[in-house]
């Protein structure tokens, strides 16, 4: 049988699951942890690393060392979010080609999707690893919040890493399918997810026959711990230019080491009342020179700094709960998912909103990835029957198109049950009018500058007629992934009309093939550099034992002629491998390697031993 | 198709191959329990049958092609990897797509679709066209809030396009994406208190409308239907005006006939569509003139019937009309015309409700209520009596319940055949129903005689072995 894995893509930190003969579980990755950092550095020597590794080396290789890549994915340069991160991380990030964000690292340039497919290709590795085969699909979530950029962006992602994506899915409703799946219940739950860059809440109904539906969701894709983070590191950074007039921000790699106490503390706080934060040379002054930052910070300064980040949540949740048509009263379980949801304030909110407490027993950092799981073996018909189930999910932002004025006609409204189509007419406005120009928007704002732009495109070659004869019919489709696609027939002709598309932003066609062949190429050169370690290794290993017997072999059979010629042999195929070593060729290391074991056989030999 | 039977057996893993026509209801229904590679135990347990009898209609199956043994038992399977999974999207998606026109210019594409599904999938894609919000989620106007949330999650695990992920559907992933849609609008308004009651008054003043409109209508122009039709028109424009401005956004067409606003009531039943609602209009009909004649004594009763039957012909609720001419039936038996009359309205009803009564067979196949389905579809044939599919399908129910019907299905099936006389699977059912009944030399007799025209159809010589075998 086929395996899926489901990941969680998180900003912060990234997990995979399958379902394994029938229970979802989480894959922990080489170190033992069940979850792994979301980052990914790019070494002096052109190296990938990713995961724990790339965090450790955080703080020495800031400028190059990505976290939180999912805040940029999808996104356009010039757009507000990307001007607040260029501002706050220690990396550089540039424009793109297409009007998106790449990060240059190393004088290499870099796509979003890119470094994304660095995760996913890691994860993946995970998985195989436990799995001991190959697997080439996954259902990969994102915050429900996304939109149609974002996601075509993930999905470009997987293609990169060389996963077929097969399903996009919302971290929300992930959550709640695997606390669902399996109980048979029949219930209304609400979602609050807060993680590391995003925030999500949604409203379901679970039924106990295997049916999740989603009723409304609502998010923010730019609101998590980072934020809570960056409240703690500007408290640092202003208290630090009070006192000695120097801006911290500006040394990146003091920066990183901010944001690093800053989360530190942030987390110790969940449990502790009080926590200090010590930084010592902090940033050099000259000389011999350094300053020192060290500060306390408590439960309750910290909650005063960050009450307004809550307060947002819950402003969102009281809206999503709204458009649900639910009353408070009427939601049966409350559902609290990822990190930030540790910190007690933030606990105290939902259920003080709520009048709730949140359910017991459900691990923030893991039930994403396994509700991924389980709906990619419900999609490959891998569950048992009566565990099957179907997700029925919704669209969390309008999408609409721009009318005169510069306003937006909204197509297919928020909160739609997705896979969703509509069509709509266009006709001529003028005399002899032959194109029509057509802008596709998401997002919820009256006036389309507001609004995600996802695409335009012209109808061209129509008749030329008086103004109104001429009908075009348009239709705007969102698939299960929650992306769109938008189709044109004239039907004054009958005919399809080809659509001129021009994209907005993120890859092109070419881009994306290009690196997805660049990653393949490194996934190659890295095996084989794997494969050449090891090889030297054993070459090295196999050397090693065999000059230990030398002088055993010496002392045993001093002077045979026989013994002599042998180890003239066996010397002459060590100097061979060692010039295979030093050039790292690793098809003659292999082919030394059988050599020096034939060697070490017939050392053994003469000493009347067997291998 | 021996040698075949001595391979399978309980642990054999069958896995679909192709689509084959011709098929019986439990080769259909065995089929349809396919999906990916299923265990042959499992189906027979699901079906209630000996895993003989699994055995022999699976071999039947596979050597129409329809199934494959999918790798020997008991044999460790992990080689049918990526068979059946759905075309690899790697065309590239700029935010917005280039026209999709290919698609549907694509011709005759497999479908991995049973046809059981396929036939309840139709169904209720014909039944939305004319169904109020409760007729698509199978429910009656009373429903309480459970049943509603009940009834639609139960249908969204039967049409949910998800629910046959990577398979080949072809026109049905549409006809089942609008199916969806349409039942998840159903239940938006329906599990609202206050939608719900919204679209109840509206869906109540709009069968009131109509029915007033009808009833004005033939006291006004009696005799020119021409014009009053014209009225129609009017009125379903004023209507249509009206959804309109009540809609979100007024340009917008829904996809395939899907809802464009919030709580729009279908049709009120003006016409012969709708056929559940327009038998609440009609007995609202009726009740009215049994009030306005108590009122009019001067009517003589049959006189008073008669015009009633003749308004009502006149404005095509025929069914109604039959109701009146059968009470004439009962009260003047000797009414000049009154045979013809009948035998003309019976048949023009039965003809209007079969839509309506595909969707309830297809309901009650579902549920596996074989009885029920079974009367209805004698409802069927009696308004479509050439339609040989209906009749095969009666028989096989007839053939399959519990406990069967045999005559029933004998009649039903030589009712086929005399409508389809070479179709070799109406000759093995007729076989099968003998046989069933006890009478073996008959259904030997004419099992040679179909072996006789069909020597060489594995099927007619498989159930001779099987018959002869049976013997003692
Ligand atoms: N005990 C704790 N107290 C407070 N915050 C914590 C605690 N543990 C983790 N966090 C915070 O939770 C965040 C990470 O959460 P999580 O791993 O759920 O995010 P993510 O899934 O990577 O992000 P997202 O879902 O937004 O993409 C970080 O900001 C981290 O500092
Ligand atoms: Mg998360």
């Amino acid at each position: 049988m086929e395996k899926i894995i489901g990941i969680d893509l998180g900003t912060f930190n990234s997990c995979v699951a399958i379902v394994d003969a029938g229970s979802p579980q989480v894959i922990a990755n080489r170190g033992g942890y069940k979850t792994t950092p979301s980052m990914v550095a790019i070494t002096e020597s052109g190296k990938r690393i990713v995961g724990h590794m790339a965090k450790r080396q955080a703080v020495t290789n800031a400028e190059n060392t990505v976290y939180a890549a999912k805040r940029l994915i999808g996104r356009k340069y010039d757009s507000a979010q990307v001007r607040a991160t260029r501002a706050t991380v220690p990396y550089s990030i540039v424009e793109g080609p297409n009007g998106d964000v790449r990060l240059s690292l190393r004088e290499t340039l870099y796509s979003i999707p890119e470094v994304s497919a660095m995760l996913l290709q890691e994860l993946k590795l995970v998985a195989e690893e436990y799995l001991g085969h190959e697997v080439k699909k996954a259902v990969v979530t994102v915050p429900a919040y996304f939109n149609d950029n974002q996601r075509q962006a993930t999905k470009d992602a997987g293609t990169i890493a060389g996963l077929e994506i097969i399903r996009i899915i919302n971290e929300p409703t992930a959550a709640a399918l695997s606390y669902g799946f399996g109980k048979n219940i029949d219930r209304t739950v609400a979602v609050y997810d807060l993680g590391g860059g995003t925030f999500d809440v949604s409203i379901l109904e679970i039924s106990s026959n295997g049916v999740f539906r989603v009723v409304s969701t609502a998010g923010d894709s730019f609101l998590g711990g980072e934020d809570f983070d960056q409240s703690i590191i500007d408290w640092l950074v202003e208290g630090f230019r009070d006192e000695h007039d120097i801006d911290l921000r500006r040394d990146r790699m003091a920066l990183q080491r901010l944001k690093d106490a800053a989360e530190k503390a942030k987390t110790e706080l969940s449990t502790l009342e009080e926590t200090e934060i010590n930084l010592p040379f902090i940033i050099s002054m000259g000389g011999n020179e350094a300053l020192h930052l060290q500060r306390s910070l408590t439960r309750a300064e910290l909650e005063e700094m960050t009450y307004d980040l809550i307060d947002r949540t819950i402003a969102i949740c009281e809206h999503t709960l709204d458009e649900a048509g639910f009353d408070k009263s009427e939601i049966d379980d409350l559902i609290l998912v990822g990190g930030m949801t540790r910190m007690p304030a933030v606990q105290r909110a939902v259920t003080d909103w709520l009048g709730k407490p949140p359910c017991k027993g459900v691990h923030p950092d893991e039930v994403v990835a396994l509700g991924a799981a389980i709906q990619g073996a419900a999609l490959l018909g891998q569950l048992d029957q009566d565990e099957e189930m179907v997700l029925l999910d919704v669209t969390p932002h309008t999408l609409g198109i721009m009318v005169k004025g510069g306003y937006i006609e909204g197509l297919i409204p928020l909160n739609t049950a997705v896979p969703t189509s509509r069509a709509k007419r266009f006709t001529t406005v003028r005399d002899g009018q032959t194109t029509v120009r057509i802008l596709v928007f998401q997002g919820d704002e009256p006036e389309a500058k507001d609004n995600e732009l996802l695409g335009e495109f012209e109808l061209t070659g129509l008749r030329s007629a008086p103004a109104g004869e001429v009908e075009v019919e348009v239709t705007f489709e969102i698939n299960a992934d929650g992306i769109v696609s938008v189709y044109a027939k004239d039907l004054d002709t009958g005919k399809a009309q080809s659509i001129t598309v021009t994209a907005s932003s993120g890859l092109s066609a070419e881009e994306l093939k290009r690196m997805t062949r660049a990653a393949e190429d490194y996934a190659v050169a890295q095996k084989l550099d794997e494969e050449a370690k090891q090889a030297k290794q054993r070459a090295e290993e196999t050397i090693a034992s065999i000059e230990r017997l030398y002088p055993e072999v010496e002392s045993l059979l001093a002077g045979s002629d026989f013994a002599k010629e042998a180890l003239e042999r066996a010397s002459e195929i060590i100097g061979e491998a060692r010039s295979a070593i030093d050039r790292g060729d690793l098809a003659k290391m292999k082919e030394t390697i059988d050599a020096l074991d034939r060697a070490r056989r017939m050392v053994l030999g003469l000493l009347g031993r067997s291998a | 198709m021996e040698e075949l039977i001595a391979d399978l057996d309980a642990n054999s893993m069958l896995k679909r191959a192709g689509e084959v026509s011709d098929l019986d209801l439990t080769h259909a229904a065995l089929l349809s329990l396919v999906e990916g590679e299923v265990e042959l135990g499992s189906i027979a347990l699901q079906m209630g049958l000996p895993v003989d009898e699994a055995i022999e209609i699976a071999a039947t199956l596979i050597q129409k092609g329809a199934l494959v043994l999918a790798s020997p038992p008991s044999d460790s399977r992990d080689t049918g990897a990526g068979s059946s999974s759905g075309k690899s999207d790697d065309e590239r998606r700029v935010p917005l797509r280039e026209s999709k026109e290919t698609t549907a210019d694509e011709g005759e594409e497999e479908i991995e679709l049973d046809p059981l599904r396929r036939a309840l999938v139709d169904s209720t894609y014909e039944a939305l066209k004319s169904a109020s919000l409760y007729e698509i989620l199978e429910l009656s106007p009373d429903a309480d809030a459970r049943e509603i949330r009940d009834a639609y999650f139960r249908l969204s695990k039967l049409f949910h396009p998800d629910t046959l992920y990577g398979k080949r559907l072809g026109a049905y992933r549409e006809k089942m994406e609008t199916i969806f849609r349409e039942m998840t609008a159903a239940y938006e308004v329906l599990s609202r208190r206050k939608r719900r009651a919204e679209y109840d008054e509206r869906l109540g003043e709009e069968r009131l409308a109509a029915l007033r409109k009808r009833m004005l209508g033939s006291i006004d122009a009696p005799s020119a239907p021409q014009k009053k039709r014209q009225l129609d028109v009017e009125a379903r424009r004023r209507l249509a005006a009206r959804r309109l401005r009540g809609g979100l956004s007024t340009g917008v067409r829904a996809g395939a006939r899907s809802v464009d606003g919030p709580s729009r009531p279908r049709s009120g039943g003006a016409q012969g569509d709708g056929l559940g609602k327009l038998g609440d209009a009609r007995d609202a009909a009726q009740a009215l003139l049994r009030s306005i004649d108590s009122r009019n004594p001067r009517n003589t009763p049959v006189d008073a019937i008669a015009r009633r039957a003749a308004r009502a012909e006149e404005e095509e609720r025929y069914e109604e009309a039959l109701n009146h001419w059968l009470a004439i039936e009962r009260l003047e038996p000797d009414w000049p015309g009154l045979e013809e009359k009948l035998d003309e309205l019976r048949a023009i009803v039965t003809r209007a409700s079969l839509a309506e009564y595909r969707t309830l067979a297809a309901a009650h196949l579902r549920a596996g209520r074989l009885r029920e389905a079974a009367l209805v579809y004698q409802r069927i044939c009696t308004g479509a009596p050439d339609d040989v599919e209906a009749h095969l399908t009666t028989a096989s129910i007839f053939r399959r319940m519990e406990p069967p019907d045999l005559r029933s299905a004998r009649d039903y099936a030589q009712r086929a055949q005399q409508l389809d006389p070479g179709r070799v699977s109406i000759r093995i059912l007729l076989v099968r129903i003998y046989a069933d009944a006890g009478m073996k030399h008959n259904a030997i007799r004419y099992l040679d005689e179909l072996l006789r025209d069909h020597p060489e159809d594995l099927d007619a010589q498989a159930l001779r072995r099987e018959l002869i075998g049976a013997k003692p």
